[in-house]
């Protein structure tokens, strides 16, 4: 009888681990696989055996309000990368994630009051919060409560500028997506003969727009030492219902360069006025990687999106080079759920996301106790401040991470590149090696195109 | 300079053209206003109810837009009369009922942006049409097809609707009751109808002009009454309560004063040469530049 059962139970096993083997998704086994392979963050041999912790992390991104459609994309990077974390895609991170979501509305008040409510349900950690305007006082309140804090997108400088202890900011600032577009400019000014002699700033008269057109300032005759400005003005993006008079009066100054700092509906409008109006520069560059970086600034425009440059934290052709082909299985399950490709925004935050985690890592790793909440957080803090990932081994992007020696916390190794809408697709142009395709420099006029 | 006087010229007539757009937006306002003392705060989404029927009607019959202003005319005017049955006939012969219509019209404002949002997400959306990339030029002003008549059935519905107070029973009685609603249920005018009817008329032309300001304005996302709210209470509180014909003018005012602010200030000036101008108006004339007209209808 007892022989009986045990062969009974080695045939079920057998059984049990031959359908197993049949059923387990190769899609799944290949990503791990390769994951494990390319990870350097892995855990050292001493680690700890994996344990099944789940750690509350804060989301606070605009839900609602003016900016909801651009935060509702940032939750999407945000959740791919929990779900990756989650499914134990990274081996180096073996820790539970769970999202407790914050809306801000798109307003300063109730970022600070959401983030109140966060610390409340006893998050270790929080990422966001899209809007600069909205960033700056959530995280100037994470800093009094000791909660660290990941900045993963917004980009006004002030927001790392206070030498906050708790908050990081993983992506760019507005200093250096202004560096980064004349240097691109420049760049390919230089390759196509091209002279830039005069450029004009129009930019949304909110923290993103005056911050990125600050920089530029700064940095024109650095990079482009003939230029001079010739037209600036800012306009409220929330409640414009016209740009006839800037492009009217960008027609009449005739700058060879137009730098654009838009969200997308003004951005969108912005070109239509130009064609409207009959008039277009040698270059039309969405600085600041705002309204001409989203995949709908092609589908509402249509045709007349080409040509446009835009600055751009991630792109699809960035999975063609070789250093990054690597990561095109999280693409690929973004596609999956989503029916596209990531845009900049969404990759910004899944890295956000992924370097958060390991740093939460590294705090259990070093045996502090999730219990004890605020001894937690400072060991996030710690980890974070001890994160270093080099280029290439850091998800998606192109740059790495480096607190180590950012004594504000603001990662110096980010950059921007810079694409080209051709043939009614995004192409990056510029840095050369991850650009596929040639600039077209100056953009044809109005009358000229097909 | 050529260029300059040129670009002054362009922008002075492309922002009349704009304030035409306004006049319209703010007629329903000014009608439902003016005949009932009803602040409608829902406007602007009831507007923006109409972008939403002309781009689901493009995207999913392909028919032309200016044909999708009947059917949101049609269809905004029903939904106004269910909101008026819902919101305001209980609370407008109340103590206080004028003002309570400012909260429950909030009530729908804020329902109807959330339903938008859960149904169609915050996503801005536009949809192509032939009017917006036909141009017109004259003496080097250029000016889109779709701006054109957008203004032009502005001054076709501004006139329309005038006339339909003047010579249909109902307007007549639509007039009666707004000068004087006690004497009005006196003579057997049944108020209660005559306000359904206000309120479902000045929402369906709240409607057209959502259809109309879509056809150029590539911006239709649920909150995208917003914008176009502000300008209305402006453009009503400028021409008088009540005004048919003052909105118009008052719109291509308002329009003018924005082209000019944007010449001798910036974009973002605009708004508030606008309001600068609008607060001295009703220092020197409360009742607005068209005050008289409104005593009329």
């Amino acid at each position: 009888m007892n022989r009986n059962a045990l062969i009974l139970g080695i045939v079920l096993l057998l059984v049990g681990v031959a359908i197993g083997y049949l059923i387990s998704p190769t899609g799944q086994v290949r990503t791990v696989t390769e994951t494990v392979t390319q990870t350097v963050t892995a855990p050292p041999t001493t680690a700890p055996p994996a344990k099944e912790v789940e750690i509350k992390v804060g989301v606070l991104l605009p839900l609602s309000g003016g900016s909801a459609f651009d935060g509702q994309e940032d939750l999407r990077g945000i959740q791919l990368a929990a779900l990756h974390i989650n499914q134990s895609k990274y081996p180096n991170i073996r820790f539970k994630i769970k999202l407790v979501i914050a809306d801000t509305q798109t307003r300063q008040d109730v970022g600070v009051t959401e983030l109140r409510r966060l610390d409340q349900a006893g998050v270790a950690a929080v990422i966001g919060a899209y809007n600069s305007a909205v960033t700056y006082p959530t995280a100037g309140e994470a800093e009094k409560i000791g909660l660290p804090y990941v900045v993963p997108e917004a980009v006004a400088d002030r927001i790392t500028a206070q030498g906050w202890k708790y908050v990081f900011r993983t992506c760019a600032n507005a200093s250096k997506y202004a560096y980064d577009t004349l240097w691109a400019l420049a760049d390919m000014a230089k390759a196509k003969g091209v002279e830039i002699k005069t450029v004009a700033y129009i930019y949304e008269n909110s923290d993103f727009g005056v911050f990125t057109v600050e920089g530029l300032k700064k940095f024109l005759n650095v990079l482009i030492p003939n230029a001079r400005a010739v037209y600036e003005e800012s306009y409220p993006a929330e409640t414009v219902t016209s740009m006839d008079d800037m492009v009217a009066k960008l027609k009449a100054a005739n700058p060879d360069v137009v730098f654009h700092v838009a969200y997308l509906k003004d951005a969108v409008l912005f070109v239509q006025t130009m064609k409207k109006l009959g008039w277009y520069p040698k270059a039309y560059i969405g600085a600041g990687a705002g309204g001409q970086t989203r995949v709908e600034f092609i589908e509402q425009l249509g045709k007349d999106a080409n040509f446009v440059y835009t600055q751009t934290e991630w792109q699809p052709d960035f999975l063609t080079s070789k250093a990054l082909a690597k990561w095109a299985w999280i693409d690929e399950d973004f596609r999956k759920i989503y029916g596209r490709s990531m845009v900049g925004s969404s990759g910004l935050n899944y890295v956000g996301t992924y370097v958060l985690a390991v740093a939460i890592q590294k705090a259990l790793d070093s045996g502090a106790d999730p219990s004890d909440l605020a001894g937690f957080r400072r060991a996030i803090r710690n980890a974070l401040e001890s994160i270093k990932i080099p280029a290439g081994e850091l998800p998606l992007m192109p740059w790495g991470v480096d607190f180590t020696s950012a004594p504000n916390h603001q990662n110096p190794e980010a950059a921007v590149a810079m694409a080209q809408i051709l043939d009614g697709k995004f192409r990056v142009v510029w840095p050369i090696e991850f650009a596929p395709v040639e600039p077209v420099l100056p953009a044809p006029s109005w009358g000229a195109r097909s | 300079m050529i260029e300059w006087s040129s670009a002054y010229a362009q922008l002075i007539i492309s922002y009349a053209i704009l304030g035409g757009v306004y006049g319209l937006t703010a007629l329903g306002l000014s009608l439902i206003w003016g005949v009932m003392r009803a602040v409608n705060w829902a406007h602007g989404d009831l507007l923006m109810l109409g972008m939403y029927t002309a781009y689901w009607m493009v995207i999913i019959s392909g028919v032309d837009p200016l044909l999708s202003a009947i059917v949101a005319f049609c269809l905004l005017g029903g939904l106004g009369a269910i909101l008026h049955l819902i919101a305001i006939e209980p609370v407008i012969e109340k103590p206080g009922g004028h003002e309570a219509t400012l909260l429950t019209t909030l009530g729908i404002s804020l329902t109807i942006q959330s339903i938008a949002l859960i149904l169609w997400s915050p996503s801005p959306r536009s949809y192509d049409n032939l009017y917006k990339y036909i141009y017109l030029e004259l003496a080097g002003i250029r000016t889109s097809l779709a701006e054109v008549i957008a203004f032009s059935l502005s001054l076709i519905a501004i006139f329309s609707v005038d006339q339909f107070m003047r010579r249909s029973r109902i307007g007549k009685a639509i007039r009666a009751v707004s000068q004087n609603p006690v004497g009005a249920r006196v003579v057997g005018i049944d108020v209660p109808r005559i306000r359904l009817l206000t309120f479902a008329l000045g929402v369906g032309l709240a409607g057209v002009a959502g259809v109309l300001v879509s056809t150029f304005y590539p911006n239709i996302r649920p909150l995208a009454g917003y914008v176009w709210d502000i300008a209305s209470y402006v453009v009503v509180i400028f021409a008088g309560l009540g005004s048919i014909y003052g909105v118009i003018f008052s719109g291509i005012i308002i329009g003018t004063i924005e082209g000019l602010g944007t010449i001798f200030f910036t974009n973002a000036f605009r708004q508030i040469l606008v309001y600068f101008v609008f607060l001295i108006t009703l220092l020197v004339r409360p009742e607005g530049l068209f005050g008289r007209a409104m005593r009329r209808v």
